[in-house]
């Protein structure tokens, strides 16, 4: 994948992130659910790229929901911290490496389907080292609550990225757009068997 | 990766030269989510729909203004007969600061949903500082400013989870209000347990504005609106005790620009 193409993605889909979580929040319950354009990017790339580049691109635009992510702590404060998303990012780049083989990459059901499972591993990651954090610093941080937040949160982003798909692989100019950057959405084989 | 593994299960206290980055990351992605959060914001607060006559609106926001000028004086009355009281009593008292109103427009809000806090285009360069009270609609209190950098801040609503605890009155008459202590809930709204109704003072009712009377917020910012009774129910463990529900008047995480009101260090 083109490098200039990525950082122009990454940036665009770190803007929309920040612009569009509050306005498409949806309160289920007790619960807020927002969907979340970096998962539909990381999952993207990591269908169309090879794997090396996709861990890479998953460590980067994880690194950048840390350091956007506001961490609620006691006292009136926020912190900022890195690892808990990067990890989670690189996880789901992982996860989809390893199952891509098996489904129609150019199919919105496809990207769906990918960053539901990518997104609710990426949520657990997160819930798990922030749940560690709780014991020796001051996060406020009810693990019960994000988990049932993080998965409506990963079903959200799910419909999302299918409208993402419909767009990307249903309508050629976009298609054509989406793989000047170097992305490749040909079908590969099952589990990366040699021909 | 080794680097972020360790990283990620650092202590808080040891990280915080990463707020120089996330600062800048904000700061670069400042112009695409600008104009993404501000047609959001205005596509989610709908105003096209609601039909109400602008002529309208703009009395309801005088009104609202004058009447919080009112609240506020009242207020300050009590503020300087307690002064007057510790004059006599030979303390020292603090003199008002001047303050410095400054509008400006929200560019985004945190990247995980754990988080309500608002990102502001205005940072320490405008005299932005911690602790800042934000507003909006004149009158309606938003939050406070809970990280300032050079161009940009954060601002934690009232009705974030980690906010804390608020100390507001429900107003029932003319200068007349029942005192509450009002924490945020998951559903942003904030909720908690009445004082005593003293005799005579007429019982509080939906829709009744409730106004900050917090000791730990500025003197300026008393008597802001931190919303409208939503709720009234007994208390379940004293029932004769009542827990109000207190929604904003507007949502304040969907606000498109906020006024940020400030300590003029550099006045006279």
């Amino acid at each position: 994948m083109n490098r200039f193409a990525f950082a122009l993605i990454a940036w665009l889909t770190l803007g929309f992130e920040l612009g569009l979580r509050s306005p498409l929040r949806l309160q289920v319950g007790g619960s807020n659910l927002s969907p979340s354009f970096m998962l539909i990017a990381a999952t993207l790339i990591a269908l169309g790229t090879t794997p090396t580049q996709t861990a890479w691109a998953c460590l980067i635009l994880g690194m950048l929901v840390d350091l956007t992510w506001a961490v609620p702590v006691e006292g009136a404060a926020t912190a900022t911290i890195l690892g808990p998303y990067t990890i989670g990012f690189v996880l789901l780049g992982q996860v989809v490496l390893a199952v891509r083989g098996q489904l129609i990459r150019k199919n919105p059901l496809t990207l769906a389907f990918l960053t539901l499972v990518g997104g609710a591993a990426t949520h657990v990651v997160v819930a798990g080292i922030l749940t560690l954090r709780s014991f020796y610093d001051p996060v406020i941080w009810d693990v019960g609550q994000q988990l049932v937040e993080r998965f409506g949160t990963a079903v959200y982003t799910a419909v999302f990225a299918w409208l993402v798909g419909v767009v990307v692989f249903w309508f050629p100019p976009m298609t054509l757009v989406v793989e000047s950057t170097g992305l490749d959405f040909t079908q590969g084989r099952p589990w990366g068997r040699r021909a | 990766m080794l680097g972020t593994l360790v990283l990620s299960v650092t202590p808080i206290r040891w990280l915080g030269w990463l707020g120089e980055f996330a600062s800048v990351t904000r700061t670069i992605v400042g112009p695409v989510s600008h104009p993404v959060s501000w047609v959001g914001r205005r596509l989610r607060s709908a105003p096209f729909l609601e039909a109400r006559p602008e002529a309208l609106v703009q009395l309801e926001r005088e009104r609202d203004h004058y009447r919080f000028l009112y609240e506020q004086q009242i207020a300050r009355n009590e503020n300087l007969l307690r002064q007057i009281e510790e004059l006599q009593k030979g303390f020292l008292v603090s003199t008002d600061q001047p303050l410095r109103q400054l509008t400006v427009p929200v560019t985004g809000s945190s990247s995980d949903a754990s988080s309500r806090v608002l990102i502001v285009r205005a940072g320490r360069a405008q005299g932005v500082h911690e602790n800042a009270v934000a507003v909006t609609d004149g009158v309606q209190l938003v939050g406070t400013v809970v990280r300032a950098d050079q161009r940009s801040s954060l601002v934690k609503p009232i009705t974030d989870p980690s906010a804390g605890l608020i100390e507001a009155q429900v107003m029932v008459g003319d200068g007349v209000g029942i005192p509450c202590a009002l924490s945020p809930q998951h559903d942003a709204v904030l909720k908690g347990p009445l004082g005593e109704v003293p005799s005579g003072t007429p019982q509080p009712q939906i829709g009744d504005l409730v106004r900050l009377r917090d000791g730990t917020w500025p003197a300026h910012a008393q008597s802001l609106v931190v919303g409208a009774v939503a709720a009234l129910e007994p208390s379940k463990d004293t029932p004769l005790r009542l827990i109000v529900t207190v929604r904003p008047t507007v949502d304040v995480t969907l606000v498109s620009e906020v006024v940020l009101r400030i300590i003029d260090e550099g006045a006279p």
